[in-house]
C-alpha cells in the first residue's frame, strides 16, 4: 500500500532533475527561428545604435536591446512582407524604444546568467570614443525622443520618403524637424 | 562638429556580431521590461487572486450559514466575478497593445484610441450593469420579495427620494473609481504615449 503514496521529496528532486536535463538538452529550433536569426544577424549593430540613441545607462542599453529582440520576434510571425524588413525592423526597434519610458530603478537582480543569451555590440566597437563624436553624442542625448528618431534614421542615411514610412510623420514635417535639430545641435555643441 | 559628420564614419562603423552565440529560444522565455510587460505581470498576479477570494467567500457561505444573510458576502459574490472580468480585460487590452503595428505615428494614435474606447465601453457596461441592479432591486422591492436578498428590509425603510440619492451617489462613486482605476493602470501610459504625438506634430 506505501508504494501508492508520493514521496513529496522524491517528488521535487525528480522535477529538479526534469529540469536539469530539459536544460542541457539543446532544443531544436524551428525553421522560423532559424529564419529570423539569418536575417536579425545583419541588423544588430542597427538595433544597438538606436538602444545607445535613447539610454545612456550601460544596462538600460542592455534591456533594451534585449526588449527590441523579443518584440521583434513576438511580431515577426506577422511581418507579411509587406513593408521592407529594414522598414519593419525600424519601426519596431523605434516603437519599443519610445514605449520604454517609465524604468523603475534598477534591481540589482540583473545577473550574468539572466544576460547570458542576448549579448550587445561592445561600445569600442562603434568607435564613438573620440572627443568630438562624444561632444556630439552627449547633445543628441539632450533632443527629445523623436528628434533622436529621426537622427538615428539620418545617420542611417534613410531617405525623407523612408523617414515618413517608418516614423508616419509627413516629408514636409521631417525636413522642418531636421535644419531645426541641426540647429538645435549647432548650440548645443558650441555652448560647450 | 556636425551631424554630416558624425553621419560619416557612424556608417562605416562595423562590429564583430558573431561574437555572441544569440539563442532565440532563450530569447523568447525571456521577460520584457517595458512598462506594458510590468503592468501585464501585475495585472496576472490580481486575476490569480480574485478566484482564490471568491472560492474563500463560497467556502464561509457554505460553512456557516449565518454568513448567508450577510450582505457583505452577496456582494463580494457579485463583484468579484465582475472584477475578474474587468482584469480579465485589462490583460486582453495589454497583450493587444503589445502589438506593434504600422508606421510608429500610426501604432501610437490607434493605441491611444483603443485605450479610449476601451475605457469608454468598459463605463457603459458598468453604468448599465449598475442600472439593471438597482432596477432589479426596486423590482424586488415593489413586489415584496424583500427575502431574496439580505439588507433589502433596510433599503425599503428607506423613503424612495433617498434612495435615489443613495444610487446616485452609487453612480458617483463608481465614476470616481473608474477613473481612478483608469488613471492607476493606463495613465502614465497614455500620458506618455499623448506627449510622443505632440512631440511628433
Amino acid at each position: 500500500m506505501n508504494n501508492y503514496f508520493i514521496n513529496f521529496s522524491n517528488l521535487v528532486t525528480f522535477f529538479q532533475n526534469g529540469e536539469q536535463i530539459a536544460k542541457s538538452i539543446p532544443l531544436k529550433k524551428t525553421d522560423l527561428e532559424l529564419e529570423f536569426e539569418a536575417r536579425l544577424k545583419e541588423y544588430k549593430l542597427v538595433i544597438y545604435k538606436v538602444c545607445r540613441m535613447y539610454k545612456n545607462d550601460p544596462n538600460d542599453i542592455q534591456d533594451l536591446y534585449q526588449d527590441i529582440i523579443i518584440q521583434l520576434w513576438k511580431s515577426y510571425p506577422k511581418f507579411r512582407g509587406e513593408a521592407k524588413f529594414s522598414t519593419w525592423l525600424y519601426r519596431i526597434a523605434i516603437n519599443t524604444a519610445l514605449a520604454s519610458f517609465t524604468r523603475k530603478k534598477r534591481a540589482i537582480q540583473t545577473s550574468e546568467v539572466e544576460l547570458y543569451n542576448i549579448q550587445m555590440p561592445y561600445e569600442e566597437d562603434i568607435g564613438l570614443k573620440e572627443e568630438q563624436h562624444q561632444q556630439l553624442h552627449t547633445a543628441i542625448q539632450q533632443l527629445n525622443d523623436i528628434e533622436k528618431s529621426i537622427v538615428i534614421l539620418y545617420l542611417e542615411d534613410k531617405s525623407y520618403d523612408a523617414m515618413e514610412e517608418i516614423l508616419g510623420i509627413s516629408n514636409a514635417t521631417l525636413r522642418v524637424k531636421m535644419n531645426r535639430i541641426k540647429d538645435k545641435l549647432r548650440t548645443l555643441t558650441n555652448n560647450k | 562638429m556636425e551631424l554630416d559628420t558624425l553621419k560619416n564614419s557612424w556608417n562605416t562603423l562595423s562590429v564583430d556580431v558573431n561574437r555572441d552565440q544569440f539563442d532565440i529560444i532563450s530569447a523568447t522565455k525571456k521577460e520584457m521590461k517595458s512598462p506594458l510587460a510590468g503592468l501585464k505581470k501585475k495585472v496576472q498576479k490580481q486575476i490569480k487572486m480574485l478566484p482564490i477570494l471568491f472560492a474563500f467567500l463560497v467556502v464561509i457561505a457554505v460553512k456557516m450559514p449565518d454568513a448567508q444573510h450577510h450582505i457583505l458576502i452577496w456582494m463580494g459574490l457579485v463583484i468579484l466575478p465582475l472584477t475578474t472580468l474587468y482584469y480579465y480585460f485589462n490583460l486582453k487590452l495589454i497583450t493587444d497593445l503589445e502589438e506593434m503595428n504600422g508606421s510608429v505615428k500610426d501604432d501610437i494614435q490607434n493605441k491611444i484610441k483603443k485605450l479610449i474606447s476601451t475605457n469608454r465601453i468598459y463605463l457603459i457596461v458598468n453604468r448599465v450593469v449598475f442600472a439593471l441592479l438597482i432596477i432589479g432591486i426596486e423590482e424586488l422591492i415593489r413586489n415584496n420579495r424583500l427575502d431574496l436578498v439580505p439588507g433589502l428590509e433596510t433599503l425599503k425603510n428607506i423613503v424612495f427620494p433617498l434612495r435615489v440619492l443613495i444610487y446616485a451617489g452609487i453612480f458617483g462613486l463608481h465614476y470616481v473609481v473608474s477613473k481612478y482605476t483608469f488613471t492607476y493602470y493606463f495613465g502614465k501610459y497614455i500620458r506618455q504615449l499623448k506627449n510622443i504625438l505632440t512631440e511628433m506634430q
